[in-house]
């Protein structure tokens, strides 16, 4: 065989190589054992993806902030007048904003911390 | 597979190389974002592997073909790895340039090449399996290697061309497009215009003949059992 002919043949068989190859990644027909190998190498590649993401979250968990206690005078009040309150502050603060509006689900005791939080806001009111 | 419009791909190319020449700090501060890593894991999917290693299985066979002995391993490992030094920054991908698809083709196309060319550099380290075969093919390396008119990597080229074109036997069409490269074609386009095949023709016979690569890198990369 002369050199030429071997210096196709080279090329030749890169050719067909990559444009066999360029068909397998378009189109592939995967052996039941490939198909299993595929599935592992991406499960593997998950846990890791998922390792990573949990090494990155705080080491240490921040204390828990405890709730300020609802002050005894507010607790004293009934329904109906911490419902007075609410729209005097209200009304006294009319730019106040709140995240809940429905008032009649609103429990005794959350429209309590409302108040306090509106109260303590310099009747500014809670935002958002 | 359509390369991306711009040159994502080349610029990981770059970085790669600097690193696997000694910049591992980079590497080492390599930092993915989380959209990044969205990309990557809504990218990374079986069918994606399947189809990197039908590509990398055939890069392997033309390693095979530069006197290299190889296995199905050495194809798995090329996925593996360009997947995994991806993930690691070893190689860059960057998401907004190219598909992680196209960016993995090309990290496994480099790096088969370098195989290819270390296999072609040093034939005596792929040899020697203890077979009757082997030591036949060693004698007649050995015989070859210090003729630089007949440099090794032709020979075994030259053999597994052989193998294909026997295991075409009479298939006119397929062994028409093996004439045709023969004769200098290197395209698809080049061979339809040489041999005046329709492109029907064509794509049928280059089933056929991807079936025979198929069969040979089978027999090729047989999975063996490692010491």
């Amino acid at each position: 065989m002369t050199k030429n002919q071997q210096e196709k043949d080279l090329r030749i068989l890169d050719i067909i190589t990559r444009e066999v190859g360029k068909m397998e990644l378009e189109d592939p027909k995967p052996s039941p054992d490939d198909k299993r190998w595929a599935e592992s190498v991406v499960a593997d590649m998950h846990a890791r993806i998922a390792e990573y993401r949990k090494s990155r979250l705080p080491k240490t968990v921040p204390p828990i902030k405890k709730r300020e206690p609802i002050s005894k005078a507010l607790l004293a009040l009934p329904r109906a007048a911490l419902e007075t309150l609410f729209v005097a502050l209200c009304q006294e603060s009319p730019d106040v904003q709140l995240a809940f509006r429905n008032l009649d689900e609103l429990s005794d005791n959350d429209l309590r911390r409302t108040i306090q939080a509106m109260q303590k806001a310099g009747r500014k009111g809670p935002r958002g | 597979m359509k390369p991306p419009k711009d040159t994502g791909a080349e610029t990981g190319q770059d970085i790669e190389i600097e690193n696997e020449t000694g910049d591992v700090a980079a590497a080492e501060q390599y930092a993915p974002s989380e959209d990044w890593i969205q990309q990557y894991k809504k990218q990374c999917t079986p069918t994606l592997i399947k189809g990197l290693n039908g590509w990398a299985r055939t890069r392997v066979l033309a390693v095979a073909a530069a006197g290299k002995k190889v296995d199905d391993y050495d194809a798995r490992g090329l996925v593996a790895d360009a997947l995994g030094d991806t993930w690691l920054g070893i190689t860059r991908w960057d998401p907004s340039k190219c598909s992680l698809r196209y960016h993995l083709y090309r990290t496994i196309e480099r790096r088969s090449e370098k195989h290819r060319k270390h296999a072609e550099d040093f034939p005596h380290d792929s040899l020697g399996d203890g077979t009757p075969e082997s030591h036949a093919a060693e004698c007649d390396a050995s015989e070859l290697v210090g003729d630089h008119e007949r440099p090794i990597k032709r020979v075994f080229a030259s053999e597994t061309l052989a193998q294909i074109r026997e295991l075409a036997g009479d298939d006119k069409a397929t062994l028409r497009i093996l004439d045709a490269y023969d004769a200098g074609c290197e395209t698809k386009e080049d061979v339809l215009t040489h041999t005046k095949m329709r492109k029907a023709t064509y794509h049928k016979a280059y089933i056929r003949l991807r079936r025979i690569i198929r069969n040979l890198t089978d027999a090729t990369l047989a999975l063996k059992a490692r010491a």
